[in-house]
């Protein structure tokens, strides 16, 4: 019967240099339907837990869910599932654009990466003819030339490319990995992964179709999650016109919106950066993922006379041109994180991360580290090469380009701010979990935003638990930020549902407006399961805790559950948030409870029996 | 008494970014809001000196107050 899985995966071996296609396991896509839970249930059946996450037994997986590719609204995520080098846990980074549905439409589900080659290749793929193919010509070039250059030499300008940048060549260890130019599987260093194994790029076409189970039940079912994404205000108008980056005035005005490296929690200039400024005086058109009827990605462009400032040598950029982002997290981490208000400045980084393949949340955290340690005398500006006071728009352009190519003091800002902070012996100034800077809600305001963030299987990141949407939105219904009451339950079911919608290639943005209830009758139609809601939530629960049974064999215990000193004592100074500290303790307990673990994050016996994880 | 209000979003297609609105003694959010013409289910976000009201439209607002009302919002 016709579903909307390929049943295919392409095993490369670099190191061998061979391509072989296998069926997918079908037990394995029944217990986690796809996308992240898929992948990681391979990478912990192939690889061993304590691996190098830079050694040749790493491996690295492109992964689909069953929804990617065909028109449910936002089917259009892949994700890259690995071991990072950045937190040493497990990596799932997840990306939109045009990739995911074109590797389904040449007839994958997954692509499996093992080993490493020797010299650069990249991995050339139209339908079923797959080929490893050298890559000397492209090494060392930008995102961006590669693709175009991968797109005249492979001869078809509808292939997608999803390429590293000299920072993955580099190992930087908050690289990404881009596709189509401004889209990126961002976090946790997959892209440093890539370069470790040589591989400097995947160009994909595909010609054949997706079917789905059963079409009549799939129209109608996705029909209604369109109609319903169309008429919610967040969905239908919100982020179609100010994009993610809405929420700069919302979180500053509110007193959540982290300023110089955490030691406040608003900043003076943020309407300059806003998404209202953005999108009265530099925005050229709003842009959409695959199958995605929200489109909340930005296009830019900057002013003529903007165009020559803070030049950095680089790629041949043409400066005039438009480009992607910048998003919320972008904008945060590199302007008031590092108490920066230039506009411009930031448009330029953001564009430099994405041609240079780097995570802008972690470059800009670490710069901001980078700034306190400046501002506090240990670091000095011999050792820096430049002025790193806080505010410092020509550092935040200079410093991308040298972090990318691991230049001057670049090299230390390569390798994260946890690392950064105890080179310099100021490990306090690490804000992050389990190695991974922060994104960019302060913990402090937020509290459940704090408990999603210690208890985050990849390190600090908002995007497993989005409780903001709760918090301070209001979506599914609302919850005060200032209480803990409550939000045990509320970061596990959060963290549950998003395993479910990232196994099924839909975007989790979709859930400001639709829930599992549209969602999984997608899934159902298309693939032809027959998941109930609860049946998903039970494997949303698997994948979280696989895993996290992840971590814990490779070392990361309980005790990492946890968040910095500043955010736990030390006051917001001012403010509508003054006096605020993350009260995680209030929290925690109760997190573990629920989830069925001990009081150093076990899982009970009868817990990982439950789930079919013994 | 006077209340700074702060507009976000689409609201400032209607209202512009900031307004200073004079309101009687004791007046609650929702006698701003009947004031200056706000219509409630264009706005999601209502927070007073950074605080959210929480729906709550009978909070008494105080002389100085700043107000910052947004439209229903979503980012990530
Ligand atoms: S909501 Fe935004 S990120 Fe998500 S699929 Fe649509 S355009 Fe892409």
């Amino acid at each position: 019967m016709s579903n909307s899985y390929t049943d295919k995966l392409l095993r490369v071996n670099l190191s061998e240099g061979t391509v072989k296609t296998e069926k997918i396991n079908r037990d394995w896509q029944k217990e986690f339907i796809g996308g992240r839970g898929l992948a990681t249930k391979y990478l912990i059946s192939e690889t061993d837990s304590k691996t190098d996450p830079l050694g040749k037994e790493n491996k690295l997986i492109f992964v689909t869910g069953p929804l990617t590719g065909t028109s449910a609204p936002t089917g259009a995520r892949y994700m890259v599932v690995t071991k990072s080098p950045l937190t040493g846990t497990i990596a799932c980074s997840n990306s939109g654009g045009y990739f995911g549905s074109e590797l389904k439409f040449a007839g994958y589900d997954m692509i499996i990466f093992e080993g490493a080659s020797d010299k650069p290749v990249y991995l050339s793929i139209y339908n079923d003819d797959v080929v490893i193919k050298d890559a000397a010509a492209i090494w060392g070039k930008g995102v961006w030339e590669t693709e175009d250059i991968l797109k005249s030499v492979e001869g078809d300008s509808d292939s997608r490319v999803a390429a590293i940048g000299p920072a993955g060549e580099n190992k930087v260890l908050f690289s990404c990995i881009v596709n189509e130019k401004h889209r990126a599987a961002g976090r946790s260093g997959v892209g440093a992964v890539m370069g470790s194994k040589k591989l400097k790029a995947i160009v994909v076409r595909g010609t054949k179709g997706i079917g789905v189970s059963n079409p009549e039940r799939f129209f109608e079912d996705i029909n209604k999650s369109k109609e319903i994404l169309r008429e919610a205000p967040v969905t239908g108008q919100a982020l179609p016109a100010y994009g993610t980056a809405v929420l700069v005035n919302v979180m500053n005005e509110y007193g959540g919106l982290p300023s110089y490296n955490f030691r406040s929690s608003q900043f003076a200039n943020a309407e300059k950066i806003s998404g209202e400024t953005i999108a009265d005086t530099r925005l050229v058109a709003n842009k959409a993922c695959f199958a995605c009827t929200i489109a909340c990605g930005r296009v830019t462009k900057l002013p003529d006379n903007a165009s020559e400032k803070y030049i950095v040598s680089t790629s041949s950029r043409n400066w005039k041109d438009a480009g992607g982002g910048p998003e919320y997290e972008n904008i945060w981490a590199m302007a008031p994180l590092c108490g920066i208000d230039d506009i411009d400045a930031l448009i330029k980084a953001n564009w430099l991360c994405n041609d240079l393949g780097m995570d802008p949340i972690s470059y800009g955290a670490t710069l901001a580290c980078a700034m306190e340690l400046y501002e506090n005398g240990a670091i000095d500006e011999k050792t820096a090469g430049m002025n790193l006071n806080f505010g410092n728009a020509e550092a935040l352009v200079k410093m991308v380009y040298d972090t990318g190519h691991r230049s001057g003091f670049g090299d230390y800002l390569a390798e994260g701010s946890y690392r950064l902070s105890k080179r310099f012996s100021h490990p306090e100034f690490f804000m992050g979990v389990k190695k991974q800077e922060f994104p960019a809600y302060d913990p402090r305001a937020v509290q459940g935003i704090g408990l999603a963030y210690a208890t985050n299987n990849r390190g600090a990141d908002h995007l497993r638990a989005y409780t903001i949407a709760s918090e301070i939105m209001g979506i599914p219904e609302k919850t005060d930020p200032a209480e803990t009451e409550g939000k045990a339950a509320l970061t596990k079911l959060f963290q549950d549902a998003t395993g479910v919608v990232d196994s099924s290639g839909l975007c989790i943005f979709c859930t400001f407006a639709i829930g599992l209830p549209e969602i999984v009758p997608m899934i159902n139609s298309a693939a032809g399961s027959d998941y109930s809601v609860d049946d998903a939530l039970k494997i949303g629960e698997r994948i979280w805790n696989m895993e996290h049974l992840y971590n814990l064999s490779a070392g990361i215990l309980g005790a990492e559950d946890t968040l910095p000193k500043r955010i736990l004592e030390g006051k917001i100074a001012e403010g509508p948030t003054k006096g605020m500290v993350n009260k995680l303790d209030k929290m925690l307990p109760e997190y573990y409870q629920l989830r069925g673990w001990d009081d150093n994050a076990v899982p009970s016996k009868e817990k990982i029996e439950e789930l079919g994880l013994g | 008494m006077l209340i700074k209000v702060k507009f976000f979003a689409s609201l400032r297609d209607d209202f512009g970014k900031e307004a200073v609105c004079e309101v009687d003694q004791n007046s609650r959010v929702e006698d701003l809001f009947h004031k200056m013409k706000i219509p409630k289910d264009l706005t999601k976000i209502v927070l007073v000196n950074g605080k959210s009201i929480e729906g709550n439209m009978d909070y008494l607002l105080s002389d100085g107050d700043t107000i910052s009302i947004f439209p229903p919002i979503g980012g990530g």
